[in-house]
């Protein structure tokens, strides 16, 4: 019996033991910040959030993104109107979220210089899951881990409908602009 | 033995289960205000739940044409019109400033329309918004046989407007509301009319699309009218394009200004004596670049 006991113990330890590694692991931020871009010749369109949530795993490169679409602010309230309740449909869809990995990790050595790194993951819009691929910085600086990236989305990989009367208005292909420093958890 | 594998296998199992989205999903609850009930701040005829945005000059033009009875003649009353048109512009979230002027009548008139209570969900639970719409007239009409005292007293020419619009939007496609409103005619043209005039209103819309909806209002008079008086309705719908909202209704009343549609109603579906108008608004945006937020 008292074998059995120290068994226990030790495993409520080691359970401990681990869950503590992990959490010194792992780095966050709830004021990240995303800004969109959709540039044609008759009209620039941009929009802000600085509601975004943002968790890295040091130890496996592993991370996630996820904001609310109603925290992004236009400069015109009429289009913030729109892309709330035309074009991202957010009382439908009200999260965005990425969920993946820094390409590599394992050879990455953070230095306060930025580093040219490869992100892979699943991007969710629109309530539609793509697999994407792109560039992305990542540094250090004090105790903070900061990274950035900028790619590009296609409006029709999530279904996200423009219609003729505007189409002339609004790109395409639309520019995002992501930037977070991370605090240990 | 056996059990404490199984335990720790179940736990290392919701442990890995542990996703990293749970660190970022505990965020505590805010209030979430609902928006967007309507596309317009007006319905049809009556006053929605919205105002322009803050910061957002907004100009509307409400357009009547005369009655649709004499069809291909007039080309369905086109031929006549009477128009009202406002400027309004919102302060903040919960306060629009407005200027508008009626042809009928030829009334000027300034009013504001103030979120009172505005619906909400997530940390605090409203589940009705409620504004208040406060509007004084002013006839600027010449002396006229059937107003010889219009120009005797300065207030003479005024009028009142009081309403409460309180509305709830149910889901994304459907928003009603209630209107009680009372309206206050300093002059009236026979000494049996009320200077105070109550009624009820109620109008709502339904999305069919994310850019089309249709809408309808209805106004109950509360007390004693004269004969001919007629509950004043409206319906129509919504299509919004880049920066515009575009709405066409047919409605029995031919004025756009409360005074006018609530209590001056005179059409009838029996006798086709109906108007087909619309309202078009267009919104400005007032943001200065180096506004605090960009």
């Amino acid at each position: 019996m008292s074998i059995v006991f120290s068994n226990k113990k030790i495993f409520i330890l080691l359970f401990l033991f681990f869950s503590f590694t992990f959490a010194k692991e792992r780095y966050i931020t709830r004021e990240g910040f995303i800004s969109f871009f959709s540039s044609t010749p008759l009209e620039d369109i941009k929009a802000i959030n600085k509601q975004v949530s943002c968790v890295l795993d040091k130890s496996t490169g592993e991370f996630a993104f996820q904001l609310p679409i109603k925290g992004f602010t236009f400069k015109n309230a009429l289009m913030q109107e729109h892309f709330n309740e035309s074009y991202l449909e957010s009382d439908i869809y009200p999260k965005s979220v990425f969920k993946g990995k820094i390409i590599d990790w394992n050879t990455i050595q953070l230095s306060e210089n930025p580093i040219e790194v490869f992100i892979e993951g699943e991007l969710t819009i629109h309530g539609i899951k793509q697999k994407i691929k792109e560039p992305g910085k990542i540094w250090r600086s004090s105790k903070s881990i900061i990274g950035e990236s900028n790619f590009n989305v296609a409006l029709v990989d999530y279904n996200i409908k423009v219609p003729k009367v505007v189409r002339s208005n609004i790109a395409e292909v639309i520019n995002v602009n992501v930037s977070v420093q991370l605090n240990p958890r | 033995m056996k059990m404490y594998f199984l335990i720790v296998f179940l736990f290392s199992f919701v442990f890995a289960q542990d996703d990293l989205f749970d660190l970022i999903n505990d965020e505590p609850e805010k209030v979430e205000y609902v928006e967007y009930a309507f596309k317009g701040t007006r319905v049809a005829n009556a006053q929605s739940l919205e105002i322009p945005k803050p910061k957002v000059l907004q100009f509307m033009i409400q357009h009547r044409f005369g009655s649709i009875e004499n069809g291909f003649y007039d080309l369905f009353g086109t031929d006549y019109a009477i128009i009202r048109y406002d400027f309004s512009y919102g302060f903040n979230d919960i306060f629009a400033l407005g200027l508008g002027r009626s042809s009928f009548d030829k009334i000027y008139d300034i009013f504001f329309k103030t979120k009172l209570l505005r619906q909400s969900k997530g940390a605090s639970n409203m589940p009705v918004s409620v504004l208040l719409y406060s509007d004084l007239g002013i006839k600027t009409g010449r002396k006229s046989e059937d107003a010889p005292a219009l120009k005797d007293n300065f207030s003479n020419r005024l009028l009142y407007i009081n309403q409460l619009i309180i509305g709830r939007k149910f889901n994304r496609k459907l928003s009603l509301e209630i209107l009680p409103t009372i309206i206050y005619r300093n002059l009236v043209m026979k000494e049996s009319d009320k200077h105070q005039l109550s009624s009820l209103g109620f109008a709502g819309r339904y999305k069919i699309t994310n850019r089309f909806s249709i809408n309808g209002d209805y106004f109950v008079p509360i007390g004693s009218r004269d004969e001919n008086f007629k509950n004043s309705f409206a319906i129509g719908f919504d299509y919004e394009t880049g920066g515009h909202v575009f709405q066409v209704m047919i409605s029995n009343a031919q004025g756009p200004y409360e005074l006018t549609f609530i209590e001056n109603a005179n059409g009838d579906i029996s006798d086709s004596r109906l108007y087909l108008g619309f309202n078009i608004s267009r919104a400005f945006s007032l943001k200065g670049k180096d506004s605090s937020s960009w």
